[in-house]
């Protein structure tokens, strides 16, 4: 991940966006790290940011990154939880759909650095498959600030 | 003989209900993880999410039509 930041940063946005965690202390099927960390479900924004800050230090991340609100609104959206990956054309449309969770993570991974690839060196993105699904209506899910 | 098995099926019932009560924690429900709605070619959905830096705010409206995105999502755990 932070691998095709670095290389295509300057041809393409990314973004990490953190969302509820998959397996905090106190949460659903806990992993011993998160324990051994006081990794718990996060109760405000600022627990969410912390953690992530937490992520991104202990493990050198420098994608820019995200912060999914306390609705869990993109998340939902993207039904993205546990993890996940999206590749985004410029004209909106989804170019890349993984599988959520662990097992649809490596492979994504590298579906994107292949998509990345080709669009870096013809400098136009691949085409969509022909059983593309038709772009539909875009929906925005997160509230106003004011809301 | 009927009040035999109506004391039959009040125990029982009593017990189910301990048993439904002795699982229940105060831990969050786990979420479902589900492909959702989304296909290849389908306009993604758009948001505003703060940074984390809390230097502003990411509008995936305003990135569209410039330059391709990638999204990853994901937390510590």
């Amino acid at each position: 991940m932070e691998t095709l930041y670095q290389t295509y940063r300057d041809q393409v946005e990314f973004r990490l966006i953190y969302i509820r965690e998959a397996h905090a202390a106190d949460g659903h099927r806990p992993v011993e790290y998160a324990k051994r960390l006081g990794i718990h479900e996060h109760k405000s924004l600022e627990d969410r940011c912390n953690t992530a800050k937490s992520l991104l230090a202990d493990h050198a991340l420098t994608i820019p990154c995200l912060i999914d609100n306390m609705q869990d609104q993109v998340n939902e959206a993207y039904a993205a939880w546990p993890d996940r990956i999206f590749v985004i054309r410029t004209d909106g449309r989804l170019a890349i759909v993984a599988r959520p969770g662990p097992q649809g993570f490596a492979p994504a991974l590298r579906d994107t650095e292949r998509w990345l690839a080709e669009f870096s060196r013809t400098g136009s993105e691949p085409e969509l498959p022909k059983n593309a699904a038709p772009a539909g209506r875009t929906r925005h899910v997160t509230d106003p600030p004011d809301k | 003989m009927k009040h035999v098995i109506y004391r039959v099926a009040l125990v029982y019932s009593l017990w189910w209900l301990s048993c439904c009560a002795w699982g229940q924690t105060d831990r969050p429900a786990a979420p479902r993880r589900s492909m959702g709605n989304l296909q290849v070619g389908r306009a993604a959905p758009t948001f505003v999410l703060p940074t984390l830096e809390g230097d502003g705010e990411f509008d995936l409206r305003q990135v569209i039509g410039t330059r391709p995105v990638v999204l990853f999502f994901g937390s510590y755990t």
